[in-house]
């Protein structure tokens, strides 16, 4: 049995350390792609917390056979979707990079990280959503099209097409070095 | 879309093409190496290396940027939510609300077995006490009975009889629990308030429609909820 399907029996047994335990195990996962997917801190907060909800009361009808960690990340989806479809109006993204410490991010670092996150902000919802759990959750192609329920080649089509509109961006605000070494174009890695 | 689109296009040759394919592979972070033609070309093509200089500085700035949290109390403020939203999961004493909400025909169920356990027990103590009381002796008691040429099956003991009889029953009330505290089970994560089918799977969802059609009686508030969800009337405004 999996370590997964040991805590959701102690959950339906009853034990709320285990339900404590389950958010803990994966409130970064949920909260990072809500945060991405709305664009709001704020929102995304109060959207995961209700993901955490919904998983709870649909526990039970998770399959043990697999794993959760698609299952809750496609209720997260679900639910940024519908908050998405049902909200009034676009908010103004928020920055939440203002709320990490600056310390944490080089100076030149930071111009840069902060420009990637005007660029994701721009990009469709299901395009930034790919996109974090690629990138910052390392997902796989095949758990991203599991959680988007999606066939593998749209997950890809959605990835690349993220990335070009983001490198393109990133050239319109000049981030790009100009064209000094051979070494650096070059297409290496290790 | 714009002039970096990793999709082939007619207005970009085959080898800007690869330079993108390649450029996507190198963000996948699989190894990645250029070939001779790749390198010649981008020799001569500005918008190549310009596309593979961006590739390398978005990779760079991934590995600063930092993952969102959530706020220090977010498990506590979730613990909450569910206490107030779903509190069977929350308290330990849920269980006596769970089985009202849910089980009254698991109940019946039980108490229908139970009686039938209690009715057949009585049955064959009393009929065992006649024996054991009569006022026949054994010997007499074996003339008495048929005689060989009838021939039929002899009756089993009323002791053996009574306990098939009574596994019988108990393994039809166990089996009817078990089922109808599935179909519960399912019911719950099924009929979650209004939206009910968004993060429903719909093996499961026919799985519960059926089952339910099949084992629970309309005994609850919950049942009727359900099978008004599942069977809803025309005149239910639309969803
Ligand atoms: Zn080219």
């Amino acid at each position: 049995m999996s370590e997964d399907a040991i805590l959701v029996r102690r959950i339906l047994q009853g034990d709320s350390s285990a339900m404590r335990e389950l958010v803990s195990r994966f409130q970064r996962e949920v909260y990072g792609l809500c945060v991405r997917y709305v664009g709001s801190p704020h929102d995304a907060e109060d959207i995961s917390q209700e993901v955490f909800v919904r998983v709870f009361r649909s526990l039970k009808s998770w399959d043990a056979n697999r794993p959760l960690r698609p299952w809750i990340s496609r209720i997260a989806v679900n639910r940024c979707r519908t908050w998405l479809a049902n909200r009034p109006k676009r908010p103004e993204p928020v920055d939440f990079l203002h709320e990490t410490p600056a310390r944490l991010i080089e100076d030149d670092s930071r111009e840069l990280v902060d420009e990637i996150q005007k660029a994701l902000d721009l990009l469709r919802p299901d395009y930034r959503g790919v996109f974090t759990m690629f990138h910052e959750q390392g997902c796989s192609y095949d758990e991203i099209a599991e959680v988007f329920d999606r066939p593998v080649g749209t997950i890809k089509t959605w990835l690349h097409r993220a990335r070009t509109e983001i490198l393109s961006y990133l050239q319109n605000r000049g981030m790009v070095p100009k064209d000094e070494s051979a070494e650096s174009n070059t297409l290496q890695t290790e | 879309m714009n002039e970096f689109n990793p999709s082939p296009e007619p207005n970009l040759s085959p080898e800007c093409t690869e330079n993108a394919r390649r450029i996507q592979r190198f963000l996948d972070g699989e190894s990645n190496w250029d070939t001779p033609q790749l390198l010649q070309h981008r020799l001569t093509c500005q918008q190549c290396r310009t596309l593979l200089r961006t590739a390398k500085v978005l990779q760079a700035g991934l590995q600063n940027f930092p993952p969102p949290r959530p706020s220090p109390d977010f498990t506590n403020k979730v613990l909450a939510r569910v206490e107030q939203e779903s509190p069977r999961f929350v308290n330990t004493r849920s269980s006596s609300r769970r089985y009202s909400r849910y089980s009254w025909g698991a109940f019946a169920a039980v108490g229908m077995a139970l009686s039938l356990f209690l009715g057949w027990f009585t049955f064959n103590l009393v009929l065992t006490t006649q024996v054991k009381r009569s006022p026949i002796p054994p010997t007499q008691l074996a003339k008495l009975s048929l005689p060989q040429e009838a021939n039929t099956p002899q009756p089993k003991p009323l002791g053996e009889k009574a306990r098939e009889t009574r596994g019988l029953f108990l393994n039809v009330a166990k089996n009817r629990l078990e089922r109808t505290q599935r179909q519960a089970d399912l019911l719950a994560a099924m009929t979650p308030k209004k939206e009910g089918e968004e993060d429903a799977n719909p093996d499961t969802l026919a799985e519960a429609k059926n089952g339910m059609n099949r084992a629970i009686e309309p005994f609850t508030g919950t049942a009727r909820r359900a099978l008004e969800f599942f069977n809803p009337r025309p005149s239910a405004p639309p969803k």
